[in-house]
């Protein structure tokens, strides 16, 4: 099957062979494409050896690609008027000793700065690389320089006689002083201190907070003495010691008892002063013992008790039984009326009142013969 | 109409009812009841004042179980009767006596 050599299309080109016929623009058979760099770099556990040779390739690539697109272009005024900082990548302008093109400057300044291991620096100079290595770059017109860029603060003014950089060039200058200046520029940190003063902190050492300890106030301790109540200052980390008083009880701390001798007359001491004996704990000891004897009469008081009423309980046989003997005994017999006896209150006999019908008034002690009159009798 | 087991268990209790008042008849003495009827004094009466208030509340208890059930005072000093036959010439002896021993019974249940 021939081709058409008639054929007039337009030729595409093609990462893959066609027929035979290898059309790679910039590239190698068994290189990676960029495409594949890219998705190898954005892989983060890529390790920084394969980026460095990734990146050195790219930037090979680049040259080679700034070179190719150089051929046959020649430019009115300088195009490699732009030199790029080796550390920091800040792009400057110089007319005659320029190394890059402004997008071979971008591309080394962003490769420079896509070192720190920023991959997405990295990413933004392979996405830069992969546009230059297309078929659409526009074409380089050289536009008016009517823009400068103050030194002090990076901003863009717009001179259309004193200007010295066309727009684009003015933005990367303007953008590679800000950044070199933001990296360059030490953090302030300003620190309020204890006296609400705000001052700058020195760069390169630490900030110490101190923690303000209060001084605590003087502790004091009330005493109640017999010379009346006395404060003490009390000194810090010192135990405060409280005298519990004795638990209170009805009978004083102790007894004054004054000891006596054997020969009964009161013992004294040394110094002539009399000796007492504290009978407290033996007082004690005795209320002990009686409390324990009431509680064991007590006891044995309410045993005997419960037994007594066990024994009296209410039972329906014995009440039984009681009756019948009740009954037995009552049938015919009828209680005699014993004749109330008095005592004689001289002679202590017994004797009792004379039963007759006629009222009597007087009676007579069998013993002593002494006369009692009714009133007597009878109260 | 009750049934055969609701006859049975009424019948049960009467014999039962009656036994324990004989064991306590027994144990007062046959002798000291005679004398208590033939001198008119209540022996229902008598027994149920000397028992104590827990065991006036247990006897009330079972009185009104045997009264749910229909078993009623009559019946059960009939059945005493039968298993005493010595007590019958007591309890008839006098006019009326096992009548007001019936309303003693009712009397000490109603109290409760």
């Amino acid at each position: 099957m021939g081709r058409d050599a008639k054929y007039r299309g337009t030729f595409g080109l093609s990462p893959q062979p066609v027929a035979g016929i290898t059309l790679y623009q910039d590239r190698r058979v068994g290189e990676p494409s960029i495409e594949d760099m890219l998705e190898e770099l954005e892989k983060f556990e890529i390790r920084d050896a394969r980026k460095e040779e990734l990146l050195a390739k790219v930037r090979e690539r680049v040259a080679n690609i700034g070179g190719t697109k150089k051929e046959g272009k020649v430019p009115s005024t300088n195009p490699k008027r732009y030199l790029v900082d080796p550390e920091t990548g800040k792009i400057d302008v110089d007319e005659e000793e320029g190394d890059y093109t402004y997008k071979d400057a971008l591309l080394v300044s962003a490769s420079i700065k896509g070192k720190g291991g920023q991959i997405d620096d990295i990413i933004t100079v392979l996405n830069v690389a992969k546009t230059l290595t297309q078929e659409s770059v526009p074409k380089v017109t050289e536009k008016p320089k009517e823009y400068y860029v103050e030194l002090e603060t990076g901003i863009i003014v717009h001179d259309p006689e004193n200007g010295e950089y066309t727009l684009s060039e003015a933005r990367a200058v303007s953008q590679s002083m800000q950044k070199g200046t933001a990296e360059n520029k030490p953090i302030r940190i300003k620190v309020i201190d204890a006296d609400g003063a705000i001052r700058e902190a020195p760069p390169g050492e630490p900030i110490v907070i101190k923690k303000e300890t209060q001084t605590p106030g003087k502790t004091f301790i009330v005493k109640d003495t017999p010379d009346g109540i006395v404060a003490e200052e009390h000194d810090l980390g010192r135990p405060i010691i409280i005298n519990q008083p004795a638990p209170t009880s009805n009978m004083p701390p102790m007894l004054p008892y004054p000891v006596i001798g054997a020969d009964g007359q009161p013992v004294y001491d040394n110094d002539g002063k009399p000796v007492y004996a504290n009978l407290e704990p033996m007082m004690k000891y005795m209320g002990f013992q009686a409390d324990q004897r009431r509680a064991d009469e007590r006891h044995g008081a309410l045993m005997g008790l419960a037994k007594a009423v066990r024994e009296n309980l209410g039972d329906g046989i014995s009440a039984l039984k009681v009756a019948a003997e009740e009954t037995r005994k009552g049938v015919g017999a009828k209680p005699s009326s014993q004749p109330q006896a008095y005592l004689c209150g001289d002679c202590q006999t017994q004797f009792g009142i004379p039963e007759t019908e006629k009222e009597w008034t007087t009676v007579t002690c069998p013993s002593c013969g002494r006369v009692y009159t009714r009133e007597e009798i009878f109260g | 109409m009750t049934s055969f087991m609701g006859r049975s268990a009424k019948h049960f209790f009467t014999i039962k009812a009656a036994r324990e008042i004989r064991n306590e008849i027994e144990k007062a003495g046959l002798d000291n009841l005679k004398i208590l009827a033939e001198a008119g004094t209540s022996i229902v009466g008598t027994y149920l004042q000397g028992c104590s208030n827990e065991q006036k509340a247990q006897y009330r208890r079972d009185l009104d179980a045997l009264l749910q059930m229909g078993v009623t005072a009559d019946m059960i000093l009939d059945e005493m009767a039968r298993q005493m036959p010595v007590l019958s010439p007591i309890m008839e002896g006098r006019e009326s006596y096992k009548q007001s021993e019936i309303e003693q019974l009712k009397r000490f249940l109603a109290e409760g």
